[in-house]
């Protein structure tokens, strides 16, 4: 099973006198004393590259088994070389790349000064295509073959799509949260000025009706009393009130349930992370899963806190003129420490991801 | 190639793990020889491979609490649209019902 690496086909010719003259297949001249690679940066085809530098080892590995005694010389110097371009470039770092002679002088290093320029050539064409383009220009060879199926590309970009688009979410319920605050300030004033003003017409009116009845009553000189509409008017001022202090009631009542259910749901976080806690044997492991345990208690504390400043309502039966915002503020704090503690801690996962990739590559 | 520890906690910084993590770590690791044989680094690969699965389950952890906060906060907003909606109505009928009477 061989593989071509057509993009540097015409290396050959360079590498006899170390300076750029030719050519990529079907892409026009092309400086190779330019090409650098560099380790690609999405974690998936990393993944299946390190597969395939694995995959290769243990074809040399089986090739070593058939003819133990082969000479260096007769060896698949191509696999090798693969080997160790593959190798190389998965252990760069962000930023760092390598070139063509960088990768050549490599290649000499490892194998006593002996190079071929024909099977390096091949060599690093096959590399380069898997790094750059998943291994489509690659002919033959077993491939990537996860990341090469149309399938499977997709399954990488959606999940990089999903990462980002997770995040955008995020941002975006962020900010529709902030907005939707700031809005419900400027309607609540809005209210609480149209209803006071439409109450003082009313108050107006009330005076009024009240004046009247009592000129009515001097002119007839009867016993000065309440007017029987002002009197009507009030109960149903003091029914507007009673229906206030009700929907105060109902707003708090549903904040009350909102805030029980997370803190229900950080119970049960509780319980699982102490389960994770239980089966955790190493130290590093379970220092991990206390601070865990640390900020799901500072989460629950944090949902005590938010039920005890949950929403006044003051003897008028009015809800506070900032209503909700002292709630949301304390959510919406949280919430962000978590969304930190979250990035950190994917940060770390996947450096220990790398680090245990990089133990891998090194045959461990 | 053989792997030392050194090079073991030198890549650890390298691939940016935390200063914490890394202590904890060399507590996990104390009993190792510094030439880590292939025995040595089966073990630092089972090690690694329980540091890495507890940091995912933090950070899925971390996620659903900022989930469960963020939704609260949608909802009592919710909620809150909902009070100014129907006390907004619920004056507009008391006043109309007041002013018929007056006027």
């Amino acid at each position: 099973m061989t593989e071509n690496g057509n993009p540097v086909v015409g290396l050959e010719a360079q590498l006899a006198n170390s300076a750029g003259a030719e050519v990529a297949a079907g892409a026009g001249p092309e400086d190779l004393t330019k090409v650098t690679l560099k380790r690609p940066e999405d974690p998936a085809l990393v993944r299946l590259l390190e597969n395939k530098l694995r995959e290769y080892n243990q074809r040399i590995a089986e090739r070593l088994k058939d003819d133990a005694y082969q000479a260096p010389e007769e060896a698949d110097f191509d696999l090798r070389y693969r080997v160790d371009i593959l190798d190389n470039v998965l252990g760069l770092r962000n930023g760092e790349s390598i070139s063509v002679d960088q990768a050549i002088n490599s290649v000499r290093a490892k194998h006593g000064g002996v190079f071929n320029p024909d099977q390096f050539n091949n060599a690093f064409g096959v590399v380069r295509n898997y790094i750059e383009h998943a291994g489509q220009g690659n002919d033959g060879g077993t491939g990537l073959s996860e990341y090469g199926s149309a399938k499977a590309r997709n399954i990488a970009e959606a999940a990089s799509k999903i990462k980002g688009a997770a995040e955008q979410r995020a941002q975006e319920r962020q900010d529709r949260i902030t907005q939707r605050k700031g809005r419900w300030g400027e309607r609540f004033a809005k209210f609480k000025d149209a209803g006071k003003k439409a109450w003082e017409k009313v108050g107006q009116l009330k005076d009024a009706a009240g004046n009247k009845a009592k000129d009515a009553v001097r002119e007839t000189g009867q016993m000065i009393v309440d007017s029987p509409i002002v009197a009507k008017v009030d109960l149903i001022q003091a029914g507007a009130r009673a229906e206030a202090a009700k929907l105060g009631a109902k707003l708090v009542d549903t904040a009350d349930r909102v805030t029980t259910g997370v803190a229900e749901k950080i119970d049960a976080t509780g319980m699982k992370v102490e389960e994770y806690k239980a089966a955790s044997k190493a130290k590093a492991a379970e220092v991990v899963v206390d601070s865990l345990r640390g900020a799901v208690s500072k989460v629950r504390a944090g949902m005590d806190a938010v039920d005890k400043q949950l929403m006044k309502i003051d003897a008028a039966g009015e809800v506070a003129e900032d209503g909700p915002t002292p709630i949301v503020n304390r959510l919406e704090e949280k919430a962000q420490e978590q969304r930190q503690k979250q990035e950190d801690a994917t940060k770390r996962e996947r450096s220990v991801r790398g680090l245990r990739g990089w133990l891998r590559r090194l045959g461990a | 190639m053989q792997l030392t520890k050194t090079q073991l906690f030198e890549e650890m910084r390298n691939q940016g793990l935390d200063e914490e993590t890394i202590t904890n770590l060399m507590t996990d690791f104390a009993d190792l020889p510094e030439e880590l044989s292939q025995t040595d680094l089966e073990r630092v690969d089972s090690v690694l491979a329980e540091v890495q699965g507890a940091h995912g389950f933090a950070a899925f952890t971390h996620g659903e609490m900022a989930d469960a906060l963020e939704n609260a906060a949608d909802k009592i907003l919710d909620a809150a649209d909902d009070y100014i909606e129907e006390s907004a109505k619920s004056t507009v009928n008391h006043v109309q019902l007041a002013q018929s009477m007056l006027e």
